[in-house]
């Protein structure tokens, strides 16, 4: 824990993405391969099962720290972070613990078969052993979701780093349902044959909303435009002849949609398709209720399907394979992205120029800044200047008035 | 027959029928005791002050042409029926507590305070009374402070390894107290240490009455930032990040305050680093000071009041909470300190 800890200090300890980075890309050089793997699944959102409820956790807390449970809830809300709150809280320790983070994780998994006597004692000895900042990652583990200003982004830069990799590699390999318990840090990054998944994902391509008019993107004729469906995001992947569907929150959905088997024989392997998920029928596109009756299945019953196939044949095949279909667009918007003076250089070429704008309009703003906090001291150096001259005529009135005959100075 | 209790509380601040004097007002009265120079307790437009020799020259510094009196620490005086004295209270230089005795009967008032010894500050000493005003600013038990020890070694650790890095590390402090604290727990032989005119200008009142402060470079407006090499700037809170700070470049922004403590206040003033450093006392210290004085009412001002009083009630203490206008030790601005 003593390691991870560390790493969490020194991407705390700064704002820079480049300290964070590099910080992360030592510990995925030098920490033990399952802490790595750990980490990795940690701050990609995949936390182990919590092993105890939180009120049972701030129960335990108050009573080791000797303060009435209200106290702490009343600290909680000002902190706002149990697991920071309690932390801090708790009789300060020393860290005499050398074991890593993947024994705690274990460790933690492993109470849940026992008394809630015994995992209250465990508790107690893990806070005895760990330091502040060990503990408060500990207490993490259990509460769940480390947002500690580490982006998906950002941790694959530093993996890329770390292993001399690709980025975009990085980004691939990390996608799927893998688990800490399912997979190792040699298989997960490192290893060659990538056959070990073949349901792998890509990351998802995400939606932006435009930061500029909609005439600096270029021509229209650059561009091609998609009705946005009423269906969910999904992503094909046809891979070793088999296929694996996957949703937008990255679950495996394949067998939700069993349609979509038929892809392979249209389809040739190898292919990914990132898209709407929808019902389209003889009569085209359906609603999102008709796709409703699918999401939460798991599997399909024999009827539902033979309903949905006998209904719509050839519209399966007709979206991959058609002239109008996936394979054909899909051929001619590469060329346009591609080609010399395609969408990807004009799109290289408007970005530079925005870049030289937005910083000219900073520079400018720069000067403004200056000259306005210029103005500002010279305003306040006259009215200081005038209320010192205030104050002694002030002086002055009170002792002519003080000695005018007839006045007698009130005492108050 | 009914007396007057020896402090009462009243919108101008906190009174003493017998002595009719004001501890620390904020409105203008004709008598003020002032236990130390932050502007939330030290306010212009009194008729006449009192303060303790220490504290005399800042407050001069501060307010101006002021009417004051001053007085040793742990000397008695005698104001109307009262029987006043001052003592350390730990929180700045100069700072005191003030005792207040009418008929036998002892009252305290800590204004701002903190236990443990800083190496500038007269040191804390517990006065025992019958009734306590304490501040609370950082009474909850979350606030524990590190050792000063640990803190200043980290405080030149980041120093060393800003300057390795070619950045220039700006500490961001409150020109009373805190500046002139954590001058003196950098090690001067990094580098030089250059100061903000806010905070050189107190520094340098402190400096002529003789506490022990390192060199520091003030910087004015013909200062370049490539002037002084490996140095360390010390300025208030708000200079980080303004147009003044941009003189010295690529820089490490620090922040020194109690707060620092949470990383949520740490994050939202998005420094890279921030010291757990406060003169005030924190949980410990405050229930240190309270046991320390035997008193049976205490009075919490600013802070954390409600929940700090009802963990006194529960303790077995006669507290109550007093609505003042200190403002303690703020998160976000200097307006007070």
């Amino acid at each position: 824990m003593k390691r991870f800890a560390q790493l969490f200090r020194e991407i705390d300890g700064s704002t820079k993405t480049t300290v964070k980075v590099a910080a992360l890309a030592d510990y995925f050089r030098d920490a033990p391969e399952t802490d790595r793997l750990w980490t990795v699944a940690l701050f990609s959102g995949r936390r182990p099962r919590r092993a105890i409820t939180t009120t049972r956790l701030r129960e335990w807390a108050a009573e080791r720290a000797g303060l009435p449970l209200w106290l702490l809830e009343e600290s909680y809300a000002i902190v706002g972070d149990l697991a920071e709150t309690i932390a801090l809280l708790l009789p300060t320790g020393e860290s005499v613990d050398d074991s890593g983070l993947t024994f705690w994780i274990n460790a933690l998994r492993d109470i849940s078969n026992v008394s809630e006597e015994d995992r209250k004692d465990f508790i107690h000895r893990a806070w005895d052993q760990l330091g502040t900042t060990e503990r408060f990652l500990f207490n993490k583990l259990i509460t769940g979701g480390f947002r500690i200003g580490v982006s998906q982004k950002l941790m694959t830069r530093a993996l890329a780093q770390a292993t001399g990799r690709d980025e975009a590699e990085m980004a691939h390999r990390l996608m799927g349902n893998w688990t800490p318990e399912t997979t190792s840090w040699h298989e997960l990054i490192e290893a060659e044959n990538s056959a070990a998944d073949a349901s792998r994902p890509y990351p998802f391509y995400l939606a932006y909303g435009l930061d500029t008019e909609p005439e600096a993107l270029g021509l229209p004729e650059d561009w091609r435009a998609e009705w946005k469906w009423d269906g969910i995001r999904g992503q094909l992947v046809l891979r070793d002849g088999s296929h694996f569907l996957w949703s937008r929150g990255e679950e495996l959905i394949t067998d939700t949609f069993p349609e979509f088997a038929r892809a392979v024989d249209f389809v040739p392997d190898g292919t990914v398709l990132d898209g709407e998920i929808m019902v389209w029928t003889a009569e085209g596109p359906q609603s999102f209720n008709a796709l409703q009756k699918r999401i939460g299945r798991k599997t399909v019953s024999k009827k539902l399907l033979t309903d949905a196939i006998a209904d719509n044949f050839s519209a399966v095949a007709d979206i991959f394979s058609s002239e109008d279909g996936y394979a054909v667009r899909l051929d001619t918007l590469l060329n346009r992205y591609t080609e010399a003076g395609g969408i990807i250089d004009i799109r290289t070429e408007g970005y530079n120029t925005q870049i030289d704008r937005i910083t000219s309009q900073r520079e400018a703003l720069d000067r403004r800044i200056a000259a306005i906090e210029a103005r500002y001291t010279a305003q306040f150096n006259a009215l200081d200047t005038l209320l010192g001259e205030l104050s002694t005529t002030g002086d002055f009135l009170t002792e002519q008035l003080a000695n005018l005959p007839g006045m007698v100075k009130s005492d108050k | 027959m009914t007396r007057d209790p020896v402090l009462t509380f009243t919108d101008r601040g906190i009174f003493c029928p017998a002595g009719g004097f004001f501890v620390d007002p904020w409105r203008p009265v004709d008598r003020a005791l002032i236990t130390h120079g932050h502007a939330d307790h030290a306010r212009p437009g009194h008729a006449r002050y009192l303060a303790t020799e220490a504290a005399a020259p800042v407050l001069r510094h501060r307010l101006g042409d002021i009417t004051l009196e001053t007085v040793a620490y742990g000397a008695t005086l005698r104001i109307g029926d009262a029987l006043v004295s001052f003592h350390p209270a730990g929180h700045v230089p100069g700072s005191a507590q003030i005792r207040i005795e009418v008929a036998g009967e002892v009252w305290v008032v800590s204004g701002d305070y903190k236990v443990v010894a800083d190496g500038l500050s007269e040191p804390f000493e517990p006065v025992r009374c019958h009734s306590f005003i304490t501040e609370s600013t950082f009474g909850l038990p979350v606030f524990r402070w590190p050792t000063q020890a640990d803190v200043g070694a980290h405080l030149n650790r980041w120093w060393r390894e800003s300057v390795a890095e070619g950045v220039t590390p700006v500490l961001g402090a409150y020109s009373l107290g805190k500046a002139q604290r954590l001058l003196a727990m950098l090690d001067p032989a990094i580098g030089p240490i250059l100061t903000h005119g806010a905070v050189e200008s107190t520094t340098e009142v402190l400096r002529r009455q003789g506490y022990a402060l390192p060199d520091t470079v003030h910087v004015t407006p013909e200062t370049k930032g490539t002037d002084h090499p490996g140095a360390l700037v010390l300025a208030p809170p708000s200079a980080l990040g303004s147009t003044w700070a941009r003189r010295f470049g690529k820089v490490s922004g620090g922040f020194a305050s109690g707060w620092m403590q949470l990383r949520g206040v740490r994050r939202r003033r998005a420094v890279d680093r921030g010291f757990v450093i406060s003169d005030h006392a924190d949980w410990t210290g405050l229930l240190w000071a309270i046991e320390q004085t035997g008193a049976e009412n205490i009075y919490v001002t600013h802070g954390y009041t409600d929940v700090f009083t009802r963990y006194l009630n529960d303790s077995g203490w006669n507290a109550a909470v007093v609505r003042t206008e200190y403002e303690g030790e703020t998160t976000e601005s200097e307006a007070a300190e």
